[in-house]
């Protein structure tokens, strides 16, 4: 069944009616749980990498066995042109990001939501300096600004990091800014005012907890997707994770010379594994915000 | 395109609001800049901040920086010591003419994909296509370049790499560079243009005019493509000079992506900011164009505030 209304999406402002369905609503769990899944696994391999519970050495040569096809015996996922199993080396390769895009991902939503926050609330000149600085940020291309550090400081991977959670934040404080400013129009908002409710329990409680939670959560694992392809990228460009350490970004770059031969596999699972994380992250993101709107528009 | 005339004075006002806006945008990039030339540990990059002339001025060292930037003079490349904007302004000719390619390349897939989600017409083409766009756009471009040129190379008998960097357009490599750089946009703009769309399309202006019977698209496409269309061309451009560096890269294109990749690998640091500063430049213009276009075209903007 199908059923066309108006709906306010998260920004307060008034969208047109998807029609939504039961069918909708199957993907749209899917979509979460699916995301979930992959953040479940990526947890699950950084720990055991942390813990060393992996089937080899990630770095012991097996020169018998170069370039092992997928599936071959012992190696399930084959190995690479050092005869190094591919299956070992892709979960090490977690390892490259997994803490550094949190601390970016964490950076980000701090400083967006201060930005958002005080832009959405005040206006006005606050309003006029956080459009300022967001459009600053994003006029500076980040993997321009990440080579142009890389260059000055020749910084490690957390900084590098630190960079792409610095620059991070607009998208959110953008968004931040429309709803709260949606938002303080509410009756809800006022009579709080009037019963006396503290204005820190109405900004951070009411406001931040209780109607922008779902923003945090999109942004956080759009904020992740991004920061993952940063690094892989970077890795591949030869400025991050420096081979015979492993990443999947630079397992793309290192594979991609046999990838010409027709021996595609070891450039390509990484690629894969890129591009699944990627989905995972990204089709979290929008599941999200369509359950949101949905619970906002019953 | 008509203006009241009672509109003029307002969209000036913006308009001049908007350049006060570039301006300031401008200074700040500068001062990001040279800020992080200033706290380099690396004592070379720091010399190019504070350099000044032979004779003590009083003028503080940025603004001696600034006159020189604003002179053209970004100092030398450290490899072959010729001028920085020398090999700057070939490399990012080269890099515009693929970013325009490939915008107008994608906003061409996008549009009619756009129009068909939001009407819901040829639904069965349509998502589909969304969805095969939507998933390739999130292969990382490393790897789909240099998948593209394993297909082309073996089932198309052609090598889409530039070579050497005496470049006469050869199509192939202008094809898949398109292609690659292409997805991610085309994915962006097919779904912000569609959910664009569909708002506007809701609107009660629009089924007014559908009930008066006039033509849908000549009252709506302005609000709900044009509108759009800009700022996602204006918006996405920081992104795509991001994702040339790497296509640039795989495909050897001699543009300013491969220029800062080189650069970076040397440690050019002369080289690398001018290269940041030209790609700002260009993002801030845009913004300017975008800003002045969508106050000419939808006056009422020009009331909106921050």
């Amino acid at each position: 069944m199908r059923t066309r209304y108006v709906e306010r999406n998260l920004d307060g402002a008034q969208s047109a009616g998807q029609s939504f369905s039961q069918t909708r609503r199957w993907w749209d769990t899917a979509g979460i749980a699916f995301g979930v899944l992959v953040f479940f696994v990526l947890t699950l391999a950084f720990t055991a990498s942390q813990f060393g519970w992996l089937p080899y050495d990630p770095d012991q040569a097996d020169l018998d066995l170069i370039l092992a096809p997928l599936g071959s015996p012992g190696h399930i996922l084959g190995t690479d042109f050092f005869g190094r199993d591919l299956a070992t080396r892709l979960i090490v390769g977690v390892n490259a990001y997994f803490l550094p895009a949190l601390g970016a991902v964490a950076v980000s939503l701090t400083i967006g939501a201060t930005l958002g926050l005080a832009a959405g609330f005040r206006g006005g000149p606050v309003g006029l300096a956080t459009h300022y600085t967001c459009t600053l940020v994003e006029a500076i291309p980040r993997l321009l600004l990440v080579l142009f550090a890389v260059t000055v400081y020749q910084p490690d991977i957390y900084h590098i990091m630190l960079i792409i959670g610095l620059t991070g934040f607009p998208g959110l404080a953008t968004r931040l800014r429309l709803r709260i400013r949606h938002l303080r129009e509410q009756s809800f908002f006022e009579s709080a005012l009037a019963s006396g409710v503290s204005l820190q329990t109405i900004l951070f409680k009411h406001l931040l907890w209780h109607h922008c939670r779902p923003l945090f959560l999109i942004h956080a694992s759009q904020a992740m997707g991004e920061a993952i392809l940063f690094e892989t990228s970077l890795s591949y460009l030869g400025f991050g994770v420096q081979e015979p350490t492993p990443s999947w970004g630079n397992m793309v770059q290192t594979g991609s010379d046999y990838l010409l031969q027709g021996n595609f596999w070891p450039s390509t699972l990484p690629a894969a594994a890129i591009a699944i994380t990627l989905i995972a992250f990204y089709l979290f993101a929008d599941a999200f915000e369509r359950r949101a709107q949905d619970r906002q528009n019953p | 395109m008509r203006i009241k005339r009672s509109a003029i004075r307002p969209i000036a006002r913006t308009l001049a609001k908007e350049l006060a806006f570039t301006f300031a945008l401008l200074v700040g990039i500068s001062v990001v800049v040279y800020a992080m030339l200033v706290t380099a540990p690396n004592s070379h990059s720091a010399d190019l901040a504070t350099a000044r002339p032979a004779e003590q001025t009083a003028t503080p060292a940025y603004f001696h920086w600034l006159a020189g930037l604003v002179q053209g003079d970004l100092g030398n490349t450290s490899r072959s010591g010729g001028l920085v904007a020398d090999e700057l302004i070939p490399a990012a000719g080269h890099t515009l003419f693929l970013i325009a390619c490939a915008m107008s390349a994608s906003l061409l897939v996008a549009v009619p994909l756009a129009v068909c989600a939001a009407t819901k017409r040829f639904n069965g083409l349509s998502r589909p296509l969304l969805i095969t766009l939507y998933l390739s756009s999130a292969l990382p471009s490393f790897w789909l370049a240099y998948a593209a040129i394993f297909v082309s190379t073996h089932y198309l008998d052609y090598f889409p790499v530039v070579d050497g960097t005496n470049i006469d357009w050869p199509i192939t490599a202008l094809a898949t560079a398109i292609l690659v750089l292409g997805s991610g946009l085309a994915t962006t703009a097919a779904r912000e243009l569609s959910s664009e769309l569909t708002r506007v399309l809701s609107q009660e202006y629009v089924t007014a005019a559908v009930a008066k019977g006039a033509c849908l698209w000549r009252h709506a496409y302005v609000e709900g493509l044009l509108l759009p269309i800009l700022e996602i061309a204006a918006t996405r451009l920081s992104h795509v000079i991001g994702a040339c560096v790497i296509v640039e890269q795989v495909l050897n294109w001699p543009g300013l992506g491969r220029l800062v990749w080189q650069a970076a690998q040397e440690r050019d640091t002369h080289l690398v900011m001018g290269a940041v500063l030209a790609c700002a430049l260009f993002v801030a213009l845009a913004h300017l164009l975008h800003r002045t276009l969508h106050v000419l075209m939808n006056p009422r903007a020009s009331h909106m505030g921050y």
